[in-house]
């Protein structure tokens, strides 16, 4: 860029200097507390940072700043047009344009989205630490002159720390930071949209409970959504939050959809389920009113196919928007691209909080080796001293060889609860068979559920929904052939028959080490209750 | 600021830079941000009558060129220029570090021809002399290896006094003393000094006056920043964990009031280790440490552990830095037994180690460990004597259990005030207070499930006693399992 081009960006004001009136929009409490914290601190230094995930309102407290101190705002907008300007590797020179220019303008230069700046300019090759020089330019300025003053935002640092240009500031200026929104701050947002009257109608501290990470972009479209309704009650936006606003990592299209009265045998763990997971979640007026939490930590354990990861396709529909998964196809090369996805999803999940966390194969996840990091990092941050928020998450894992589950994890007392997943016994399989059978085969109701339960001892849950398949396949092999059909019953008797053709052809090639884990060549029959209530 | 009167240190640096100067070309004048080098090299810049060239020179340089590739050369061109003129024989470069530079794919390192071309100022310009600024040194070495380099010594309580001076006149700075807050926060540079002070002038009133305490309340409040997220905490006091009466006493007497009541002249413990099973409270204690001392407490845990071990490392020692830079401070490792088992983390012994030993000299941070299970803290660590306080975190008496018990049984479910706690004591033998909380809470779930599915509600005493039976189930099972694990 010529001295020519920057002269001339000088003397051209920065383009938002009118800004909007604000005054019929009110900031929250949050915002307010940090508009007053800037605002003191300004009083007595020259610059000061304010750091807000995206939709905490940054823009608005800058905003009002802007306007009570008769300040330039500039943003990302300035910026670009000021480097369009100039030469493509001079965007920085673009920057300090637009500061000089405000400066001459203003005595306060407020400066928005520095944190796209920071990014664009990180890996300049060829003019490495351009914006750091800018920057501290841009302070001297702000010093140089008795009542100017910098005001600058960005978003919080990720895990990697602050990227070095802002240490230019954090040396010289205090930082101020957003905090978390509150029932108060929802009410004052959705009120900016809705009138307060309208707010007035809502319990917005439920509101606030079910989904207490929603950003001010969020609670404007469910503003906005509300819009439409005549009398929205409680209940319906909190619908509406789960429908349309929450987004959890689960697909549940992807999900099987199952619910929880479809599991028979699993009575227990239901009901342990319920009072422990589903109504602190669901029930808000109850959870309220006696302060319950979903349970921390939830172990379920049992041998494969015994139904675990059915219960978390049961929870993950019941838990619409506030089911989280990690499984096996998080695990990647290199470890920290894994980790960047668990801190996503970990991030998610509370910021949905209360929510589910749902660590499929737990067992097999923490035994991988470059991943060891995990259980660590998994404990601290639920556990550790700054676990306020995730308090609230349930970290639920599914083993099928508890052993394997770490040691440190589970002496933690994070595990709250111990559901054993267990083989069902005949009336279950019974149950199970007669559930998945259905009627379409010819003779249902003569189906000789006794017999066929006996023949079935030892298998699990997943084998006897196979068998209901299989059977209804060889029934639709005989009709599309058009030969004589059998009785539903004979079906069964027959996959049942294959299935265990199938297991003895498996066991023969394979050896023997896959039945190590089972005692006595059999794993345990439900005949107790879990224990729960 | 040109009139104000160098600190001791300062001056100190003035004095070391002409001696400099009188036995060679070129010096470099090294400090932090806010230490002060302007101030020093605008009074040098006086005395020498000598040019003085800064990022602004370096940011006009560069609009005028044409490539905006070509800033070294702008650089460059500066400050020949400015050797080059005849009316000086002094020239004083600031911001050396934040001259833009070329990466590895354009002219790498040409700005270090830049630095050789100073080194050699003595002899392609007889009687002239360089005097460079810049807060590190790092990729500084052809000019580090030429040139004499001066460190600014870290600020004492002298320097502080003669801030106070310059900032609120030599009246109202004695009020102040000087030594308490530097026994408070030893490394505060200028700008933090002058936000201080100009903060202290401005809420000072007639129940909080100008003086000490209103000082130091401003840095508690504005300017010292720990890595805590205190939100993130939940909100704990000492007074709120029975059982913990002891423990909390040793943290006061050993490592709180020697922080804070700087006129005794005390030091707090350099090594703390608090160790206990799990659930009996070191967390809780660490929480109530870190709400009692606000913007000093620097928080190690396990998600450090979520990335790359170099990266880990960087970030272990970013928070050691910055807990010296606010000493006197505690640096909490959590679960540091589990810490030290991480092979990958082999080095942390070592790098513990000799920060422990580097803090001895003159900082003040207090390294505070918590372990489950000591036998896992290393014994390099436990026996260099560098843990002088070790606290134990019991399994609470029936007495204490009970108090736990009628403090989580609050007042919602049914006769939850006629509660039989010490009943309840009896049949949580080797419980820890972790464990006794959950099962409160264990008693509120199965109090709303009945309410949810209308079943008639049982009293608090058999929520409590279920909730005990259900947390017995459960740790059987898990009993269960590890035992499993010593058969294998």
């Amino acid at each position: 860029m010529t001295m020519n081009a920057i002269t001339a960006l000088a003397h051209r004001p920065p383009s938002d200097l009118s800004i909007s009136p604000l005054s019929a929009f009110s900031l929250s409490p949050a915002q307010t507390a940090a508009h007053n914290q800037i605002a003191r601190i300004l009083s007595a230094s020259p610059a000061v940072t304010l750091l807000g995930t995206p939709g905490s309102g940054r823009t608005t407290i800058l905003r009002r700043l802007a306007q009570d101190l008769g300040a330039s705002y500039v943003s990302v907008k300035d910026f670009l047009v000021a480097a369009s300007a100039g030469h493509p590797l001079a965007f920085e020179d673009g920057f300090m344009a637009v500061v000089v220019a405000a400066f001459a303008a203003t005595p306060v230069v407020v400066i928005d989205d520095f944190e796209y700046l920071a990014v664009v300019t990180n890996r300049n090759m060829v003019r490495g630490a351009y914006l750091r020089l800018a920057v501290k330019r841009a302070f001297d300025m702000a010093v140089a002159e008795s009542g100017r003053r910098l005001v600058v935002t960005a978003q919080p640092p990720g895990e990697g720390g602050y990227p070095p240009v802002f240490d230019v500031l954090a040396d010289r200026s205090p930082i101020v930071t957003l905090t978390k929104f509150c029932a108060v701050d929802y009410s004052a947002i959705l009120a900016n949209t809705m009138g307060t009257e309208r707010v007035a109608t809502l319990d917005v501290l439920a509101i606030y409970r079910y989904a207490s990470g929603l950003n001010g972009y969020q609670l404007r479209l469910v503003a906005a959504l509300l819009a439409a309704q005549p009398a929205p009650t409680t209940e319906g936006v909190i619908e509406l939050i789960a429908r349309d606003v929450l987004h959890s990592n689960a697909r549940t299209a992807e999900i099987e959809e199952i619910s929880f009265d479809r599991l028979p045998g699993a009575e227990h763990m239901v009901e342990a389920l319920e009072t422990n997971i589903v109504l602190p979640l669901e029930n808000r007026v109850l959870a309220q009113r006696l302060g319950l939490k979903p349970k921390r930590g939830v172990l379920l354990y049992g041998p494969p196919g015994t139904g675990k990861t059915t219960i978390g396709r049961a929870l993950a529909h019941r838990m619409k928007g506030k089911f989280f998964m990690i499984d096996g196809s998080f695990i990647s090369e290199p470890p920290a691209a894994f980790f960047e996805k668990v801190k996503a999803v970990v991030h998610d999940a509370k910021e949905n909080a209360p929510s589910v966390l749902f660590i499929d194969d737990a067992d097999v996840l923490f035994r991988i080796d470059h991943i060891s990091g995990l259980v660590r990092y998994l404990l601290s941050l639920l556990d550790g001293l700054e676990s306020e928020t995730a308090s609230n998450v349930c970290v639920m894992m599914t083993a099928m060889n508890a052993r394997h589950v770490p040691e440190a994890l589970l002496r933690s007392g994070r595990v709250e609860l111990w559901l054993e997943t267990r083989l069902p016994n005949a009336a279950n399989r019974a149950k199970i068979l007669a559930l998945y059978a259905g009627t379409e085969m010819p003779s249902s109701e003569f189906i000789n559920y006794p017999d066929l339960a006996e023949a079935t001892d030892g298998f699990t849950p997943a084998d006897l929904r196979r068998i209901a398949g299989d059977a209804k396949a060889l029934y639709g092999y005989d009709v599309a052939l058009q030969r004589p059909t059998r009785y539903a019953t004979q079906y069964l008797q027959q996959a049942v028959a294959n299935i265990i053709a199938d297991r003895k052809r498996m066991a023969d090639t394979l050896d023997d080490d896959g039945e190590r884990n089972k005692k006595d060549g059999k794993y345990p029959v439900n005949t107790e209750s879990c224990g729960w209530n | 600021m040109m009139e104000m009167t160098l600190t001791p240190t300062q001056a100190a640096s003035r004095a070391a830079l002409l001696d400099a100067l009188q036995n060679g070309p070129l010096a470099l004048l090294r400090a932090d941000p806010g230490a002060g080098k302007t101030t020093v090299l605008h009074q040098l810049a006086a005395e020498l009558k000598a040019t003085r060239l800064d990022a602004s020179h370096w940011l006009s340089a560069f609009g005028e060129l044409v490539q905006p590739q070509h800033c070294e050369d702008a650089v460059c061109g500066a400050i020949l220029a400015a050797l080059s003129d005849t009316g000086t024989d002094t020239l004083i470069v600031e911001d050396l570090d934040y001259i833009p530079r070329g990466n590895f794919l354009h002219r790498t390192d040409y700005i270090d021809l830049v630095a050789k071309l100073a080194t050699e100022i003595g002899r392609s310009h007889p009687g002239k002399r360089l005097v460079l600024s810049t807060n590190r040194l790092h990729d500084l070495e052809l000019i580090t290896s030429r040139a004499r380099v001066v460190e600014m010594a870290s600020v004492t309580a002298a320097d502080y006094a003669a801030v106070f001076t310059n900032l609120l006149g030599a009246e109202v700075t004695t009020a102040i003393d000087a030594k308490l807050v530097h026994h408070y926060a030893s490394r505060l540079n200028g700008h933090q000094l002058r936000l201080a002070c100009r903060l202290m002038l401005q809420t000072a009133d007639e129940a909080n006056p100008i003086g000490t305490a209103r000082l130091i309340a401003c840095l508690k409040a504005w300017v010292l920043h720990d890595n805590t997220r205190l939100h993130e905490v939940e909100p704990l006091r000492f007074d709120q964990l029975p059982g913990s009466e002891a423990i909390a006493g040793a943290l006061e007497t050993q490592v709180v009031i020697p922080m804070q009541n700087q006129a005794l002249g005390l030091k707090p413990k350099r090594g703390v280790l608090l160790y206990g099973p799990p659930g009996s409270g070191k967390t809780s204690i660490g929480r109530a440490l870190a709400h009692r001392l606000q913007g000093k407490f620097f928080l190690i845990d396990g998600t450090f552990m979520a990335q790359p071990s170099g990266q880990f490392f960087t970030k272990i020692q970013k928070t050691m830095a910055d807990a010296i830079a606010n000493a006197p401070s505690v640096v909490f490792i959590d679960d540091a037994d589990v810490l030290f088992q991480e092979p990958l983390l082999a080095g942390l012994t070592r790098y513990l180690l000799s920060m422990l030993d580097g803090l001895e000299s003159e900082t003040q941070v207090c390294v505070m460990l918590t372990a489950m299970d000591v036998r896992h803290v290393p014994d390099a660590l436990m026996r260099s004597g560098r843990v002088e306080l070790w606290l134990e975190t019991p399994l609470p008496d029936a007495a204490t259990r009970a108090r736990i018990l009628v403090q989580h049984a609050g007042d919602l479910l049914p006769g939850a005030k006629a509660i039989d706690a010490a009943a309840l004591a009896a049949l949580t033998g080797e419980l820890t207070p972790a464990d006794l909380r959950r099962i409160a809470a264990d008693a509120h779930a199965l109090y709303g499930y009945h309410l949810a599915k209308n079943s008639a509600p049982l009293s608090a005493q058999a929520y409590f006693e279920r909730a005990i039976e259900n947390l017995r189930i459960s740790r059987r099972r898990m009993h269960e399992v590890l035992e499993a694990v010593v058969m294998v």
